[in-house]
């Protein structure tokens, strides 16, 4: 690693090799591809979504022969990756840190197994959180899966580090993990692009059953042999505390990893905060070299750990005495570390005078669907046909029907099917039990839908599924899903419907309905919920193009909207259907035609027909 | 071009999703580049660009980390009115801020109805690279310079319109 100091201040034009501003996401991409992996495999999710897009195009753009797939889900992506890198050829798999729950099963399994063929794992984690369910630390995670795990600074360090851990994971025959958090996979940064040099390395499968078919017995041999590898892995350069700031022989010491070193880093040099402080990177927070970190505390009298989100680094002092972190107090249990955060931080450790701290208290606007989404109408089409229902949702643009009362539970991944079959039990013996729906995305429902549809078919639940099929993973940047088809970067592979996979649990009542029609998607989600009495689980699919996808809006009948005298200022359009486009104000609504679309959905909404609709040409 | 820390910029745009800040960014962030600088820059992706608020910086020259603290950013760009009020803070003193509002209230040193003038061109998408080219005027940019990185980094669809707005920007801040 060479990045470990700031930046210089110039980059130097003379450079021959080709430099571009990129994305982390996009960096480490381009490491995995220059690095000759020949299968990637992921699941979008943000922060981690931009990189196997990247990784496609390269792959197409410069025409090689490396397999690049949107897996089903991140657990399927993991075990075609580690299956490459069990025939000695390099794999990557790409995951949000949920993701990694899903596919925690073959990650601790292949730690055990280990590997021939370099297989980097890339898990991106979120410290706010900013677009996921939790905070967790991916760097606890593989130290519960006893997998190494490197923790780059900028998109330049995940660049580098993607590149020498396909090298790193050959030599100790381990899965590697890559935890960029959220500051990382979207900073942009003048980088290097490294040459791209295809591996030519034909597959080699050794059947060895005692390692790759392991019985709980040779698990046990397996087990020990991985400990030996992380002793061996603990001498390494990257196990050990790096000086990245000041001498060495000071009162003080910090000890970071990640992007939190970045901006201790700045913020020493910013905010004027002391020098006499010495400043040291872990580049892999596990494993550690115990004894090395440890000796810190014996050169410093204080030693204080500022790292991303659980004390990972912090908990491996073998004596705490003079550690300072997570564990004291001294840094917040929880949230992200910005850098006025770390500045905090660091005046209360060295004492200094706090300087006047300026503070922005703005209120973020909330998040909303899209003016024109077609899943606003279909929210507001199954509250008026289960009025009083209990609407068990999920992950997606979808969460956002929480904002118009459609959306009462979102758990995890799939969990609207489940929590649906949930909610029928605790229910089923009241005395009027309340309509319940599973609301689910097209993306969602492939992803961790099935086997639940499945369950809930078998185990005699009752509710209506309802799965919003806008032809995308729309949230985190239109991935395609098995019933658009373009999986993967040459196109090969079929098709899967929705109504295919849907039948394929066993449902019978599957109607497929347009929301924008909403008299008559209403009728379809009230008759399939009449169904479950007799069949268990029904099904609808709200099939309406993402308004996002430019082919489709332009493909739709566009109307220009005009609110008439009739209007009240009730406020029904706002309050109940919550399109960004409508606001009341003096007692009107009005509508805002920079948002407007012109879907004329909202018409159906007005109890007193003040919403008026022309068809424009 | 001359070097050194005090060449050093931190810029701050916050806006809406759906208002382009990203393109925006971007352009700023290759103009930059191309000068000879070290850049390094932090987006808003996911949930929030469902309308939410969608903020951006980008630090030029020495720096390790992506975001700007409170009080340190030496210009502020907003395409929203009201996020632009409420991110003031993020602003040093005597800072420059340049923002899209149709009324001047006096609290920016640069304000422009990017708006008004992107409906004028029949192009109201473009309110970012109005606001982009009013930057560019204040900034003292060239601005041959950002022409061309205006026409590298916008989809193929709305180059022409991006470079009329990014003109007209150019010249709405001319006294």
């Amino acid at each position: 690693m060479n990045t470990h100091t700031r930046a210089p201040s110039s980059t130097g034009k003379q450079d021959d090799k080709a430099r571009e501003i990129l994305l982390g996401n996009e960096a480490i991409a381009h490491g995995i591809i220059a690095s000759g992996a020949n299968v990637v495999a992921s699941y979008p999710g943000t922060p981690a979504s931009e990189v196997c897009t990247t990784a496609m195009n390269l792959a197409s753009q410069k025409n090689l022969a490396v397999h690049v797939e949107w897996s089903i889900n991140e657990k399927t992506a993991v075990e075609v990756a580690f299956t490459n890198s069990i025939t000695g050829r390099r794999s990557a798999a790409i995951m949000k840190q949920v993701g990694l729950n899903v596919a925690s099963d073959p990650v601790i399994s292949a730690a055990y197994m280990g590997v021939t063929g370099g297989l980097v794992l890339v898990v991106a984690d979120d410290p706010g959180p900013h677009s996921s369910q939790t905070e967790q630390d991916t760097r606890l995670f593989a130290m519960h899966a006893k997998v190494p795990v490197l923790d780059p600074m900028s998109p330049r360090e995940a660049l580098e580090m993607t590149m020498q851990a396909f090298a790193f994971s050959e030599r100790y025959r381990t899965p590697v993990i890559l935890r960029p958090t959220t500051r990382v996979c979207h900073a942009r940064q003048l980088v290097e692009l490294p040459d791209i040099k295809p591996l030519d390395r034909r597959p080699d499968f050794r059947k060895d059953p005692s390692r790759w078919a392991a019985t709980p017995g040779p698990r046990l041999v397996l087990h020990r042999e991985l400990n030996a590898k992380l002793r061996e892995i603990e001498q390494h350069p990257w196990a050990r505390p790096r000086l990245v700031h000041g001498s060495g022989g000071t009162e003080l010491a910090v000890v970071s990893s990640g992007v939190a070193c970045a901006y201790l880093l700045d913020v020493i040099a910013e905010l004027g905060t002391r020098q006499d402080i010495s400043i040291y990177k872990i580049d892999m927070p596990f494993p550690l070299d115990r004894r090395a970190l440890s000796s810190l505390t014996e050169k410093h009298p204080r030693v204080l750990v500022v790292e991303e989100t659980e004390p990972v680094i912090e908990m491996q002092f073998i004596n705490r005495e003079r550690v300072s972190g997570r564990m004291d107090g001294t840094v917040p249990d929880a949230g992200e570390l910005t850098p006025e955060v770390v500045a905090f931080v660091l005046e209360e450790f060295t004492g200094t005078r706090a300087q006047k701290r300026t503070t922005v208290s703005a209120q973020q606007r909330r998040p909303s669907l899209c003016a024109g989404c077609s899943h606003r109408a279909a929210f507001y089409a199954i509250k008026r046909a289960l009025p009083g229902g209990i609407y068990a949702s999920d992950i997606g643009c979808y969460t956002l029907g929480l904002n118009l009362g459609g959306v009462d539970t979102c758990l995890c991944m799939g969990a609207a099917v489940s929590q649906a079959a949930g909610f029928f039990h605790a229910f089923k013996d009241s005395p009027t039990p309340p309509p319940i729906a599973a609301i689910i995305g097209d993306s969602t429902f492939f992803h961790a839908g099935i086997p639940p549809t499945i369950n809930a078919l078998v185990t005699g639940a009752r509710f209506v599924l309802v799965v919003l099929d806008n032809a995308t993973t729309a949230m985190t940047g239109h991935q395609p899903t098995p019933a658009t088809g373009g999986m993967t970067n040459d196109f090969s592979g079929r098709t899967l419907s929705l109504e295919e996979a849907i039948a394929g649990c066993g449902v019978r009542t599957i109607r497929v309905h347009d929301p924008y029609d909403m008299s008559g998607f209403t009728d379809a989600v009230r008759e399939a919920y009449a169904r479950t009495e007799t069949e268990g689980v029904t099904a609808v699919i709200a099939r309406h193009p993402c308004i996002k996808d430019r082919r489709a809006l332009q493909a739709q009948t566009r109307y220009a909207m005009r609110i008439t005298e009739e209007c009240t200022g009730c406020g029904v359009c706002v309050r109940e259907f919550e399109c960004p486009a409508i606001s009341v104000v003096d007692r009107r609504a009005r509508i805002d035609t920079s948002l407007c679309i012109g879907c004329g959905v909202c018409v159906q909404v007005c109890p007193v027909e003040a919403i008026a609709a022309k068809e424009e040409s | 071009m001359s070097q050194g820390a005090c060449s050093d910029r931190q810029i701050f745009m916050v806006g809406l999703g759906g208002q382009g800040i990203l393109l925006l960014a971007r352009a700023l962030a290759e103009w930059a580049a191309a000068t000879g600088r070290e850049v390094i820059s932090s987006e808003t992706h996911g949930m929030a660009m469902r309308g939410g608020t969608v903020t951006a910086s980008l630090k030029i020259g020495r720096y390790a980390g992506p975001l700007i603290p409170p009080g340190a950013a030496d210009v502020l760009i907003g395409l929203d009115e009201h996020e632009a009020l409420s991110h003031l803070p993020m602003l040093r003193k005597d800072g420059v801020s340049i923002v899209n509002t149709a009324v001047d209230t006096g609290n920016f040193s640069h304000v422009v109805d990017a708006a008004g003038i992107a409906r004028s061109l029949g192009a109201p998408g473009a309110v970012n690279m109005i606001v982009l080219g009013c930057t560019a005027q204040v900034l003292g940019i060239d601005r041959a310079e950002i022409e061309k990185i205006v026409k590298r980094v916008s989809p193929a669809k709305a180059k022409k319109a991006n470079l009329k707005a990014l003109q007209a920007g150019f010249d709405a801040l001319v006294p």
